[in-house]
C-alpha cells in the first residue's frame, strides 16, 4: 500500500540519496584531488616524460632509510610507552581514585594548549646537564610523545573506560577469585579493545607525524627530511610524500582490519 | 558444597562523617536466606559488600564457618555477589562467564563445561549458553549471574538488589525463581533489597535496617504483624496514624473513627497516636456515621477505601469486595476495630514510642 505520505518519504529518500552522493564525491574529491596530482607530478616533474628517477633518487639516499627507521622506531616506543602507561592508569584511575578523573581530564588536553616550541624548551631546561645522555639519544621523543598525544590518545580511551560499567565488572571479577592482572588481561582489555586500538593507532600517528619537536631537538626524523627534502628537490619530496602516506596507512589498515575482523567474527558466532 | 554460616559482628563503617555501619551485628544459619531491608543510606547495602571484602571495615568481624575473614581480599573469599547493575563479561557467552571463576580455580575444561550445563539448567536457562549478554533479557542475565555466582562453589551467597533493574512481571517470577535455588543449593544467603513486599515473600528473616543499625530481626510474620518500631511499621506494609485521647489504660478514643483498645497500657488523658493496619479496621454504611467516605479505589483482590473523619483525618480502609456492596462514595459511614493496633505512640515530641505492644501470638 502506497499513500501520498509514503510518495513524500521516497522523494525525499532520493533527494536524500543524490546529495548524500554529491557531498560524498565532493568529499573524496577533496582527499583524492591532491594525492593523485602529488602521484601525477612524481613521475612527471618537469621532464615532462614518464619517470621514476625522483623514487630511484630517494631509494638511494641513505638519509631516506635512516630517517624512516628512526621515525618508525619512535613511533613503536610511542605505542608500547602508550600502552604500558596511559591504559593501565585511565583504567586504575576510574576503578580506584574516580574523584582524579575530573583533573585527569583536564591534564589530558594540556598539550594542546601549548606550543611545541614550550615543551622543548621546557625538556631542556629541565634535564640540562644531568642526563645529557638521554637527551641525545632519539628515544628521549617517544615519552614527549607520549605527552603530546595525550589529546588523542587518553581521550579515545577514556571514551571506552566510560561506556562499560568497569567498576561492577571489576567487583564480579573479583569475587570470582581473579587477580589484579587478572581482571585486566581476562575481562577488561578484551571489553576495552577498540577504545584500547584506537588510542595506540592514534599515538603512533602522532609520531609518526610530528615534526617541531623533533626538529627542535635536531633529530632526523622522518618528517624532518621530508621538509628538508622539500627545499631542495621538489619532485623528491612530492614522492617522499606519497612514501609517508603508504607508510602511515599500510600499518594502520592492517591494525583496523585485524581489530574489527576479530569483532566481526564475535558478532557471527554471537548471531550464530 | 560446604554448609557453613555467616557472623557479623559489630561492623563499622564511616564515609567521612556519616556513620553507614553503627556496629551491625548478624548471624545467618547455614542454608538461611536473610533479606536486609531499608530505605536507601540505611547501610543494607555496605553491609552486604564488606562482607564480600568491597568495602574496608572501620571496626568489627566477618566470620565465615568459625574463620575470620575481616582481613582477606575480595579474591580470597570465596564469596558468590549477584549484582544490582548487569555484571556479565560482555566478551563471553553465558557458559562461559559461569566457567570464569572455575577456570581460575584451575579446573580442567570437561568439568567446567558440565558444570556451566547444570548450573544453566538450575536457573532455567538450558540451551542458551552460547548467547552473549547482550543477547539474553535483563531477567536472563540476572539467572546467568546467578549461575556463575554459584559454580564456585561459594561459601555465602550475596544478592545486591538483583532485581530492581527489572520490570515487576519478572522481579517475581524471578524472586521465587532465586528463592528455590537457594534452597536447593542450602547456602547462606544475604539478599539486599528495598522493596518490602520482596521481602516479605522470599526471606527466612527479614532485618529491617535504619541508620546503620538493624531496627529489627525477625520473620516476616513478626515483622509484618509486630513492628518493633514506628519505622518497621511504616516501612513495611501499610499503615493508618489515627490520633486520640486514652480514655481506659487500654483505650484510646479518636476523635472521628470511634474507640480502639490497644495492646499495650496507655496514661488516661494522654494524646496518642494509634497505628492500625488497613486490613484490621472495617467500615460499614451508617446514616448517622461521623465519617464520610471519600473514595474506593479497586485493586483486583480488595478495594481501598478512603475515610475522612470530621477533623481532615483521613485514613484507608481495606474492603473485600462482598463488603463494598452498600458502600458509595460521598455517603456516611462508621470505621470499626477488627483487628490488633500495631503501636500506640504518644502524640507530640519524642516519636520513639515510649510503649512497646506485645501481642505476639494474640491474633
Amino acid at each position: 500500500m502506497t499513500s501520498p505520505t509514503d510518495g513524500l518519504y521516497l522523494r525525499q529518500a532520493g533527494i536524500g540519496r543524490g546529495f548524500r552522493t554529491l557531498v560524498l564525491g565532493a568529499v573524496g574529491a577533496f582527499f583524492l584531488i591532491p594525492i593523485l596530482a602529488s602521484a601525477r607530478y612524481s613521475v612527471l616533474g618537469n621532464h615532462h616524460h614518464l619517470t621514476l628517477s625522483a623514487y630511484r633518487s630517494l631509494f638511494e639516499d641513505p638519509n631516506f632509510r635512516s630517517s624512516l627507521e628512526l621515525s618508525l622506531q619512535v613511533a613503536i616506543a610511542t605505542v608500547l610507552l602508550t600502552g604500558l602507561l596511559v591504559i593501565p592508569t585511565s583504567i586504575w584511575v576510574s576503578v580506584r581514585i574516580p574523584k582524579l578523573r575530573a583533573l585527569l581530564d583536564v591534564l589530558s588536553i594540556v598539550p594542546l594548549g601549548v606550543p611545541s616550541v614550550v615543551v622543548v624548551l621546557g625538556i631542556l631546561g629541565a634535564y640540562h646537564g644531568i642526563l645529557n645522555l638521554i637527551l641525545t639519544s632519539p628515544f628521549i621523543l617517544a615519552p614527549i610523545y607520549v605527552v603530546l598525544a595525550l589529546p588523542y590518545s587518553y581521550r579515545t580511551f577514556d571514551t571506552a573506560v566510560r561506556s562499560l560499567d568497569i567498576n561492577t565488572l571489576v567487583e564480579a571479577a573479583q569475587s570470582l577469585g581473579a587477580s589484579w592482572s587478572r581482571t585486566l588481561v581476562g575481562v577488561l582489555l578484551p571489553n576495552l579493545r577498540a577504545g584500547m586500538i584506537g588510542a595506540l593507532i592514534l599515538a603512533g600517528a602522532y609520531a609518526l607525524g610530528e615534526f617541531v619537536v623533533a626538529s627542535l631537538l635536531s633529530f632526523n626524523t622522518f618528517p624532518v627530511y621530508i621538509v628538508q627534502i622539500g627545499l631542495t628537490a621538489a619532485a623528491e619530496a612530492v614522492a617522499v610524500s606519497l612514501v609517508a602516506l603508504l607508510v602511515a596507512f599500510v600499518p594502520l589498515s592492517l591494525v583496523a582490519i585485524v581489530g574489527g575482523g576479530r569483532t566481526k567474527r564475535r558478532g557471527v558466532l554471537a548471531t550464530g | 558444597m560446604p554448609r557453613v554460616d555467616l557472623h557479623l559482628e559489630r561492623l563499622e563503617k564511616f564515609y567521612g562523617s556519616m556513620h553507614a555501619l553503627d556496629g551491625f551485628s548478624l548471624h545467618v544459619e547455614a542454608g538461611e536466606l536473610v533479606v536486609l531491608l531499608g530505605p536507601s543510606g540505611c547501610g543494607k547495602t555496605t553491609a552486604l559488600r564488606s562482607v564480600a571484602g568491597l568495602e574496608r571495615l572501620d571496626g568489627g568481624r566477618v566470620i565465615v564457618g568459625g574463620i575470620d575473614i575481616t582481613l582477606q581480599p575480595t579474591a580470597k573469599r570465596n564469596m558468590g555477589i549477584v549484582f544490582q547493575h548487569y555484571s556479565l563479561f560482555p566478551h563471553l557467552t553465558a557458559a562461559q562467564n559461569i566457567e570464569f571463576g572455575l577456570k581460575i580455580r584451575r579446573v580442567g575444561a570437561p568439568t567446567r563445561r558440565r558444570r556451566a550445563k547444570e548450573l544453566l539448567e538450575l536457573v532455567g536457562l538450558s540451551g542458551l549458553g552460547d548467547r552473549f549478554a547482550h543477547q539474553l533479557s535483563g531477567g536472563q542475565q540476572q539467572r546467568v549471574a546467578l549461575a556463575r555466582a554459584l559454580a564456585i562453589e561459594p561459601s555465602v551467597l550475596l544478592l545486591d538488589e538483583p532485581l530492581s533493574a527489572l520490570d515487576a512481571k519478572v522481579r517475581i517470577s524471578l524472586r521465587e525463581e532465586i528463592r528455590r535455588v537457594q534452597r536447593e543449593v542450602g547456602i547462606a544467603t544475604i539478599f539486599v533489597t528495598h522493596d518490602q513486599e520482596e521481602a516479605l515473600a522470599i526471606a527466612d528473616r527479614i532485618g529491617v535496617m535504619r541508620h546503620g543499625i538493624l531496627e529489627q530481626l525477625g520473620s516476616p510474620a513478626e515483622i509484618y504483624a509486630a513492628p518493633a518500631s514506628e519505622f518497621v511499621a511504616e516501612f513495611v506494609g501499610k499503615v493508618n496514624r489515627i490520633p486520640g485521647r486514652a480514655t481506659h489504660k487500654t483505650t484510646v478514643e479518636s476523635s472521628g473513627f470511634g474507640s480502639f483498645s490497644v495492646q499495650s497500657e496507655v496514661f488516661v488523658g494522654t494524646h496518642y497516636e494509634v497505628l492500625v493496619r488497613p486490613e484490621h479496621l472495617g467500615i460499614r454504611a451508617e446514616a448517622q456515621g461521623s465519617c464520610r467516605l471519600v473514595e474506593m479505589s479497586f485493586l483486583g483482590s480488595s478495594f481501598a477505601a478512603h475515610v475522612q473523619a470530621p477533623d481532615g483525618t483521613r485514613i484507608v480502609v481495606s474492603v473485600s469486595p462482598e463488603e463494598s456492596v452498600g458502600l458509595s462514595v460521598g455517603e456516611a459511614v462508621d470505621i470499626f476495630q477488627r483487628g490488633p493496633t500495631l503501636l500506640v505512640l504518644p502524640q507530640s515530641g519524642t516519636r520513639d514510642p515510649v510503649v512497646v505492644p506485645e501481642f505476639a501470638g494474640s491474633e
